[in-house]
């Protein structure tokens, strides 16, 4: 029929117009559509990504965990580090963060599924874009679903204080995608059609440093008697060994009814030195000797008429002592260790003084090799002797330091003395 | 709009922040490497004396060094601090006597009373051990202190600058121990039947020559001991009569004489004699002698007063026996003949 199709032609524009408002109206309404698809996105929910290291600028592991909105398949998964967290925005990325390279496998979990091997996309970049992709990835995972996997990343440089508040503050969008296609194509400010997304906020920070210095200790003391705690109650400084004749060996401690002062000589240590600690002494010398005498007088030999104990010494090692054959000695009876509320056992006596000073006539075994027998000794030289030591730390151990005296029957009358410096050496 | 302010509403940010706490014992202002093993050894702890300090440490780095420092403090060892030094000590006159392991070391100018720097051309050290002797150090003045020394290693020759290398060692000065004793003058001496020579054991007073017979010698012994530190000796004399019965007597003989049966005599001596067969010599490492009078074999004499015994210096102990002769003649009374003998010991203090 023309004039129809005359009609139909007579108004083109008035058809054109409608055809152009439907396109209008169209694109109108897929705008919008696709607008809303981003807005529309669910949020995975639990969603936190655990630092190895705060450190900035360490190379951590960055441990991602969330669980999606909906049951979805997941077959990509961006995690996008920016300087902001808003989804569909431009991405600042954080400076000095580093990512992994392309087609690293990052192992992906979840509930029903076990290291799905995902990999890194080609489209990621290595300064804190990662797109992991899987072809079948994880199915049908639900909300209840722990999704989880680590990626290896160098934390931004940025550390706070000392500039800007946000300076060390930095963000990762998480995209999940259930095409592979879908991630390769995210972009920051274009993300595309994904499942589900979320931010997630971190912080690289400082480190504290907590430091505590312990010095070097070594408390040192000689006495005679003890507080019976460390070397603030120490006190005394000489041992009376009484009258001696040749009758008896006076041992200490010498009763007051013997003429003595009834204590023994002490002395106490207490260091940290990790590798020990040596006690020792020597013999103050007079007239050019340290034996126990009267002041000012000269000694010859071993004789017993000179106003000077012969010492006991042989060959360097410890004799026994035996009444009425001139002798001074010292041992150590015995190592205490009551002083300290946490002692320790560390200090060993030398072979040459750990006689029992009880003289009961059990002799003493030749060069030093017994333990806790009738031995004594005294080095007059005035050199240096070692009297005691330990390989390790030493809380509040005390020597007890016994004297023994016998006089012959020519030694002759009078006061007789001798002064001993005792000398602690730590190895720190 | 709308959308970018739904997405906002909607984002929950999940903060992860990690806090470092490194906990460290020990950490120095500096964070040097440390000396190791190291001590100092004192010759004299005694305050205020003049003594030598030496130590030894051993070097872990291998690092340009040109001088050590050794600073004495009584307050803490951490190097680079605050420093009280020790009341009394100096160290300003030490001498370094002697240096092994990284050697070339002189004593710098630096060098306080509390403060010992050696100085050398910088070199290289070579991991180990080191010594230094410093002689003519004078000790703190203060008993029963602990002071701290600060070791510290520096690349410069005078102390200066940064620390290489450090540590620290302590010491203590302690008080001095005395032993006294007293040694009284004492005569030992001791009479009975028999004795020891140290007169612990004594036994016997009483001495019976029996029945004496005009054909022979009657004889019996007695012994004493004794010992003194009296420089000058001792002496053991007799004190009492002849054997004596009532007023009749047996005489004593006067002067040393043989024994002769059949005539009346008494005496002693102290030997060991043949005729008659009675007594023994002198025993003992003393220097204790019978007097002239009655040291000879066979000859017998009595006089009351006399010194039997003679030590001229202190001496060890001697046993003496004291032989006894009685002879009668025909004629001599009957009786009970006895005798009370006194022996006295006196030295001379």
């Amino acid at each position: 029929m023309p004039q129809i199709k005359y009609q139909a032609l007579q108004n083109p524009s008035r058809t054109l117009k409608a055809l152009i408002q439907v396109a209008v109206l169209v694109a109108a309404s897929v705008v919008p559509l696709l607008l809303s698809q981003n807005a529309d996105a669910a949020q995975v929910t639990l969603r936190k990504i655990t630092l190895s290291s705060s450190v900035a600028g360490a190379s951590t592991t960055h441990a991602v965990s969330f669980r999606p909105a909906g049951t979805t398949n997941i077959l990509g998964i961006v995690i996008d580090y920016c300087t902001s967290p808003l989804v569909g925005t431009a991405c600042t990325q954080p400076t000095g963060l580093v990512t992994q390279a392309d087609a690293a496998t990052i192992n992906v979990t979840h509930n029903s599924q076990t290291d799905v091997p995902f990999t890194i996309h080609a489209n990621s970049d290595q300064t804190g874009r990662v797109i992991i992709t899987h072809a079948t990835g994880l199915t049908s995972v639900v909300t209840t679903d722990e999704v989880e996997f680590s990626l290896t990343v160098t934390n931004p440089t940025a550390v706070c204080g000392g500039g800007a508040a946000d300076e060390c503050t930095f963000y990762a969008r998480l995209l999940t995608y259930d095409s592979v296609a879908g991630a390769a194509a995210y972009a920051p400010a274009t993300p595309g059609t994904h499942s589900d997304d979320g931010g997630v906020a971190m912080s690289t920070a400082n480190q504290l440093t907590i430091s505590a210095r312990v010095q070097e200790v070594l408390h040192f003391c000689v006495g005679t008697t003890d507080g019976g705690t460390d070397c603030a109650g120490m006190s005394g400084t000489s041992v009376d060994l009484g009258v001696v004749d040749s009758s008896a060996i006076n041992i200490s401690p010498v009763a007051t009814g013997s003429g003595g002062n009834n204590v023994n000589g002490l002395a106490l240590v207490r260091t940290n030195a990790n590798s020990g600690v040596t006690i020792g002494y020597f013999a103050v010398q007079d007239t050019s000797s340290g034996k126990l005498k009267v002041a000012g007088a000269s000694c010859s030999g071993v004789s017993t008429t000179d106003q000077c104990f012969n010492s006991a010494i042989s060959g360097g090692f410890s004799i026994d002592v035996v009444a009425g054959t001139e002798a001074y000695g010292m041992t150590i009876s015995s190592v205490d260790t009551t002083n300290s509320a946490t002692p320790t056992a560390n200090l060993t006596r030398n072979a040459a003084y750990d006689g029992d000073a009880v003289e009961n006539a059990e002799g003493c075994t030749a060069s030093d090799a017994g333990t806790d027998e009738d031995c004594w000794l005294w080095d007059d030289s005035g050199s240096y002797d070692q009297i005691a030591s330990s390989s390790t730390v030493v809380d509040d151990e005390m020597l007890v330091l016994r004297f023994a005296a016998t006089a012959a029957a020519t030694t002759p009358t009078g006061s007789y003395a001798v002064t001993s410096t005792f000398i602690a050496t730590a190895t720190f | 709009m709308l959308h970018a302010r739904t997405i906002k509403s909607r984002l929950l940010i999940s903060i992860v922040i990690c806090i470092s706490i490194v906990i460290a014992q020990s950490i120095l202002y500096v964070s040097a490497a440390k000396f190791d093993l190291r001590r100092l050894t004192i010759n004299s702890s005694t305050p205020s004396v003049i003594t030598t300090h030496t130590y030894d440490f051993e070097i872990t780095t291998a690092n340009s060094i040109g001088s050590f420092e050794f600073e004495y403090c009584t307050n803490d060892p951490f190097p680079g601090t605050a420093c009280t030094p020790p009341a009394g000590f100096d160290i300003s006159g030490g001498n370094l006597t002697l240096q092994g392991g990284e050697t070339g070391f002189t004593v710098h100018a630096n060098t306080t009373a509390n403060r010992m720097v050696i100085g050398r051309v910088a070199s290289v050290t070579v991991p180990g051990p080191v010594q230094y002797v410093f002689t003519n150090v004078v000790n703190p003045s203060t008993p029963n202190q602990t002071v701290y020394i600060r070791m510290s290693s520096f690349s410069t020759d005078d102390g200066s600058g940064a620390r290489v290398d450090e540590g620290a060692v302590a010491i203590s000065t302690s008080g001095s121990l005395g032993v006294a004793a007293f040694v009284p003058p004492y005569l030992r001496f001791c009479v009975g039947l028999t004795v020891s020579a140290d007169c612990n054991t004594v036994s016997g007073s009483y001495i019976t020559l029996g029945v004496v017979s005009v054909n022979t010698a009657s004889s019996g012994t007695s012994q004493m001991a004794g010992y003194t530190n009296d420089d000058t000796g001792y002496i053991i004399s007799t004190l009492g009569t002849t054997m004596t019965s009532g007023n009749n007597i047996i005489p004593a003989l006067s002067s040393p004489t043989a024994s002769n049966p059949g005539t009346s005599q008494f005496g002693i001596n102290l030997r060991d004699n043949t005729n008659p067969n009675v007594g023994q010599n002198p025993t003992g490492s003393g220097t204790g002698a019978p007097t002239v009078n009655y040291n000879q074999v066979n000859s017998f004499k009595f006089t009351s007063g006399d010194t039997l015994v003679s030590s001229p210096l202190s001496t060890e102990s001697n046993i003496f026996t004291v032989s006894y002769l009685v002879n009668i003649s025909a004629n001599q009374a009957p009786g009970i003949y006895a005798t009370t003998l006194t022996y006295i010991g006196i030295a001379n203090f």
